[in-house]
């Protein structure tokens, strides 16, 4: 919202200077700040309900533990009101995108520096989840795929993360991630073989011929 | 360079199309959003915006089905009733009781000013209520009805007994006298073991004895208190004490 910039008190009359009639300018900057703060508000907001979805399955795919989507969610979107004034119209998403990506990477190192306390590794799934018909259970299939993800290669699951769940193209990946299509596709490639690998480790004797 | 399809388009293993699955359809929880709102401080009214409500509805109509949902709102309804039951019937018994303290009074100043009371006892509200309330027991008492005297076990004259009982030992303890007050509330459990205001009476004990120099017993006491009902509005005061 744009506010009028001229005074009354400028303009002239038979009778002298116009009364002023608009409010001072120091009032007018109070104001300013004001409706700009509700504009915040209002695109925050709209950030919020327009893609908090998304930055909740990007934390999850890139490693931040079920756990911790609540409070790296709030991370995310903090760290976005804090820097709404570098946000472009149009570009909410992939500024949030960018910021997620950063969280999660956090969250990773995170439990990277627990595992090297606690010296017990997480229970194998291999054997445990690998019947049909714990295939179609979602939290056993969310807790596999956590496990093929957490085995991959940061840059490599970042790059697998945006193109397969998120449908980003590559060149949309590149421009995100600030490097060349060709090691975006590079990565993808084997992103991919790694996962099919690692899924076919996990069905083991159960695997399908 | 040619943009690949996607895994999950080109794959023929379950496995593989299950887990992309998972990935590709996760989504925050309801409480997550208002959470994340909140830490914004977007919490307001609008953040329970016809939109969002419709959203939270939806998904979790989808988790917890009908049965679930309604036994839900059933249950809801049942908590809510019990409060609003008590604050029903507290509002018509104080009501009532207002109703003689002005009765009370107006037939000592006459006729006249009893007519006027009577009428604008419903407008006005009383207020010191457990003052009144007291004198309602003291009034109550005194008055000429053969049915006061018989002292009736009506749930609003036991309530205003204890309400004088503790207001006694209350008024001892602001003088400077802790000792009567602690008697006060001996005499006060009892006549009401089980009364309904046994909490007020505790934290009054563990101010009586921090003023009569029963420091280690107060303290006890109120740890005891804190633990029992760390979540009562006395606690505070009872904080506060120590």
């Amino acid at each position: 919202m744009t506010l009028p910039l001229i005074h009354a008190s400028e303009q002239q009359t038979p009778r002298g200077p116009a009364i002023r009639l608009l409010p001072s300018p120091i009032k007018t900057a109070t104001l300013r700040q004001v409706v700009s703060s509700r504009e915040k508000d209002e695109r925050l907001r709209g950030m919020v309900d327009k893609h908090i979805d998304f930055v909740a399955r990007v934390l999850r795919n890139a490693g931040t533990p079920e756990a911790e989507v609540d409070d790296d969610l709030q991370r995310t979107f903090i760290t976005a009101a804090k820097r709404m004034n570098d946000i472009r119209h149009g570009a909410e998403k992939s500024f949030l995108l960018q910021i997620a990506l950063r969280v999660a990477a956090h969250a990773r190192r995170t439990i990277a520096r627990r595992r090297e306390v606690q010296t017990e590794d997480p229970p194998d799934l291999v054997e445990s989840f690998a019947t049909p018909e714990q295939l179609t259970d979602q939290r056993q299939a969310r807790l596999m795929l956590d496990r093929v993800l957490d085995q991959m290669d940061a840059d490599l699951r970042t790059i697998f993360v945006l193109h397969e769940f998120e449908e980003m193209n590559m060149s949309e990946i590149a421009d995100v991630l600030e490097i060349p299509r060709g090691t975006v596709a590079s990565r993808l490639r084997r992103a991919r073989l790694e996962f099919r690998e690692r899924v076919i480790a996990l069905q083991g004797p159960h695997r399908p011929r | 360079m040619m943009e690949p399809r996607r895994l999950h388009e080109e794959s023929t293993s379950d496995l593989e199309r299950a887990l992309l699955n998972a990935g590709a359809t996760y989504r925050c929880s309801s409480g997550a959003r208002m959470k994340t709102l909140a830490a914004l401080g977007l919490a307001g009214s609008a953040a329970l915006s016809a939109g969002a409500i419709g959203v939270s509805a939806t998904s979790l109509l989808t988790k917890w089905g009908w049965p679930k949902l309604l036994l839900t709102v059933a249950a809801i309804g049942a908590v809510t009733a019990v409060p609003l039951g008590y604050y029903v019937w507290h509002r018509h018994n104080s009501h009532l009781a207002y109703t003689a303290v002005t009765a009370t009074v107006a037939k000592s100043n006459g006729p006249e000013t009893f007519a006027l009371q009577s009428e604008n006892s419903q407008l006005s509200v009383p207020t010191q209520p457990a003052v009144a309330a007291a004198e309602v027991g003291n009034d109550v008492k005194s008055a000429p009805s053969p049915r006061v005297e018989t002292k009736p076990e009506t749930p609003t004259s036991a309530l205003s007994e204890e309400l004088t009982a503790l207001d006694g030992a209350r008024s001892l303890l602001a003088q400077g006298d802790a000792s009567g007050a602690l008697s006060r509330l001996d005499a006060y459990n009892k006549s009401f073991p089980r009364g309904r205001l046994q909490l007020e009476g505790e934290v009054l004990r563990i101010d009586a004895l921090m003023k009569s120099g029963q420091t280690d017993l107060a303290k006890k006491r109120a740890q005891a208190f804190l633990s029992k009902h760390p979540n009562s509005v006395l606690a505070s005061r009872v904080k506060g004490l120590l």
